[in-house]
């Protein structure tokens, strides 16, 4: 049984005047122990995804119309607040892009990572010190028994994202969802941090949603891939067929407008105009109005997530030609 | 590519320390030390570093806009720091700048008209009728439609946005243009789309970049030379290409190693060569190499002795840089 699985996802936004809908009918499963991507542009929805998974969206404005959001066979939509508070902390945990707005400001660091286990995992507040201690150092602070009486604006940037994982992780959750976790932070070390939070996941087997923008961070570090557009998956597959041979033009054209570190490339394709506004989506399929291959009905009728090869899905009406086409 | 268009010599930007009421001043920091560096007419240079390596602080000073504590900027042959009030505000024409977020360096409450046609303004370049035929012509070759100039910058996408805060550095038809990252701040799709413009204007309007980033893949894509720095200070320079092929600075190969490549069969057998500790404060620069507490090749030279930047066209400032290859060896794919 998947760990999570998620139908037909819907969350809506109601504005001033209007009702957006920025996750629009996704299905989403996750393996025990396996890392899967949601990798999207901003608007895409792929954030308010997460949050509607975790139900940390406030209402209003959000509302999640429909759906289901199965962990260990559970509806987290339907659960209420005390269970799901047991779930969330304990089974269930996330890691943010600002680590600030995830830790309390005036208190200790310590205190912040006993509070949750004290509370989950019923340790004694001596018990649940020494594992603080030992979380600090699995997440390699150096110094980490006086680090605990130090607050968190006395880390800098990576170090606090690696306060936040050790939070994350001290309940020994079965699922970690991270969004955008090293996007605010230098190269090296986004690398040290998304490495760290890969081996602690493999020793711990805790399952990882990644959500971010970078398809090279994709491709180190997650085996499945979701590609979202416009608050729907329009592509979903096991990364290495995925960045082999992607079937949805909009993975595609992503993949050809990313440069490369590893080798010399004469020209971008970039993908021509701009994500569409998400109060005036177009009727039909939304990436049409950029789309290379659109016909009439991709303008007029939206693509529905279609299993066209083993494991692999697709939301386009062309996808079919273009496997035809492209397979001898 | 022919002959310097940009020397810069010897350039230090040192912000004091001070403590106290009366500010008293107890240090320095030299966000920017002892930087020299030549770019040639029409290439685009790219300065690559993390935060705190002082790109930015060196791109300001080398523009005059923050003037350095000690060096000097010899641009197109004049020595900016000899020059007057009016004199500088007229070669200033030349020298435009293209900054990350066109968000906070776009007035709101402006007209993108206005935007653009400010500096032809207040240089005395246009007015009237030829100004609003001049924006025109620039929301063009940004690839703007020419309705654009009556709205506001609100009611543009980020890469709308920075369409615009180009059209504006162009205005005053500069040859000299330094670029903040300019693409950090936007999507995928949408940063191909900038970086493509960027180059053909280049080519078309025969400019000079100076690019700032920290996106490796983005820089061997834009860059004709690569200037890699640590702490304040140049730690590698050389051709792109042969910068991507050949790097020489344990520094440069750390950085390499940690850029992910969009690609999980190269992903897979690559090897991250990993560094000890996070970068020191500027603060608080150790002696010798300013890297050697983080250098996997360090030896005690290093921790006594600055190496300087030697080398011609591929100058490098490490004692160890003999032993490049192998650590690069070490975290290729296989």
């Amino acid at each position: 049984m998947a760990l999570l699985s998620v139908r037909g996802l819907k969350t809506q936004f109601a504005l001033r005047d209007r009702t957006i809908t920025p996750v629009d009918g996704v299905d989403l499963e996750v393996e025990p122990g396996e890392t899967t991507a949601i990798v999207g542009e901003s608007g895409s929805g792929k954030s308010v995804f997460a949050l509607s998974i975790m139900r940390l969206l406030p209402t209003p404005p959000a509302t999640i119309t429909g759906g289901q959001v199965l962990f260990e066979g559970r509806d987290l939509l339907t659960m209420d607040e005390r269970d799901l508070r047991a779930v969330r902390g304990a089974k269930l945990a996330m890691i943010f892009q600002e680590p600030m707005t995830a830790l309390n400001p005036v208190l200790t660091v310590g205190r912040q990572l006993t509070e949750a286990m004290e509370r989950h995992r019923g340790l004694t507040p001596r018990q649940a010190t020494a594992r603080a201690g030992d979380l600090l150092k699995m997440v390699e602070i150096p110094d980490a028994a006086a680090r605990l009486r130090a607050f968190p604006h006395q880390f800098s940037g990576g170090m606090r994202q690696r306060v936040m994982i050790a939070m994350a992780l001290s309940c020994e959750p079965r699922l970690v969802i991270a969004d955008e976790p090293t996007t605010a932070l230098d190269v090296t070390t986004q690398a040290e941090i998304l490495d760290l939070v890969r081996r602690l996941c493999r020793d711990t087997g805790t399952a990882m949603i990644l959500i971010t923008h970078d398809l090279g961070v994709v491709a180190r570090y997650a085996s499945r891939v979701n590609v979202m557009y416009a608050g729907r998956l329009v592509e979903q597959g096991p990364a290495e067929a995925l960045y082999g041979r992607p079937l949805h033009p909009y993975t595609r054209g992503l993949l050809a407008s990313v440069p490369r570190v590893d080798r010399p490339l004469a020209k971008l394709q970039p993908i021509k105009g701009t994500p569409p506004d998400p109060a005036k989506l177009p009727p039909g399929c939304a990436f049409a109005p950029r789309c290379e291959l659109a016909i009439e009905r991709c303008r007029g009728e939206r693509p529905g997530l279609e299993l066209l090869l083993d494991n692999r899905r697709a939301a386009c009406w062309r996808a079919t030609e273009v496997l035809a086409e492209a397979s001898p | 590519m022919s002959g310097v268009f940009v020397e810069v010599e010897s350039l230090t930007k040192a912000f004091p320390i001070t403590a106290g009421l009366m500010r008293r001043k107890v240090g320095e920091v030299r966000a920017v030390d002892e930087v020299s560096l030549s770019i040639r007419r029409g290439e685009t240079l790219a300065l690559v570093g993390e935060s705190g390596s002082g790109k930015t602080t060196l791109a300001r000073a080398i523009l005059h806009v923050e003037p350095a504590t000690s060096g000097r900027v010899v641009f197109d042959g004049t020595d900016l720091a000899a020059l007057d009030a009016g004199q500088l505000r007229a070669i200033r024409r030349r020298l435009q700048m293209v900054f990350q977020d066109p968000y906070s360096s776009l007035n709101p409450r402006m007209r993108v008209g206005a935007i653009i046609a400010e500096p032809l303004v207040v240089h005395g370049l246009r007015s009237g009728r030829a100004a609003i035929d001049e924006v025109r012509r620039l929301l063009a070759l940004v690839g703007l439609p020419p309705d654009a100039a009556e709205r506001f910058p609100h009611e543009f996408s980020g890469g709308q946005r920075q369409r615009v805060g180009i059209a504006r550095a162009l205005a005053v038809t500069p040859d000299f243009i330094v670029a903040d990252e300019p693409v950090s701040a936007l999507d995928v799709s949408i940063q191909a789309q900038i970086l493509s413009l960027l180059e053909e204007l280049r080519e078309r309007l025969k400019l000079t970049y100076l690019f700032i980033g920290h996106d490796l893949a983005v820089i061997r894509y834009i860059a004709t030379r690569v200037a890699v720095m640590y702490l304040g200070r140049i730690v590698e320079i050389a051709d792109r290409d042969d910068l991507f092929a050949r790097p020489r600075h344990p520094y440069t190969i750390s950085l390499l190693s940690a850029a992910p490549v969009p690609d999980p069969r190269i992903e897979a057998t690559r090897q991250r060569l990993a560094l000890k500790g996070e970068i020191p404060s500027p603060v608080a620069r150790p002696a010798g190499c300013a890297f050697h507490p983080r250098c996997p090749l360090a030896v005690d030279r290093c921790r006594r002795e600055r190496p300087d930047l030697s080398g011609d066209r591929h100058a490098v400032a490490c004692w160890r840089s003999d032993e490049a290859p192998a650590l690069l060896a070490a975290a290729s794919p296989r």
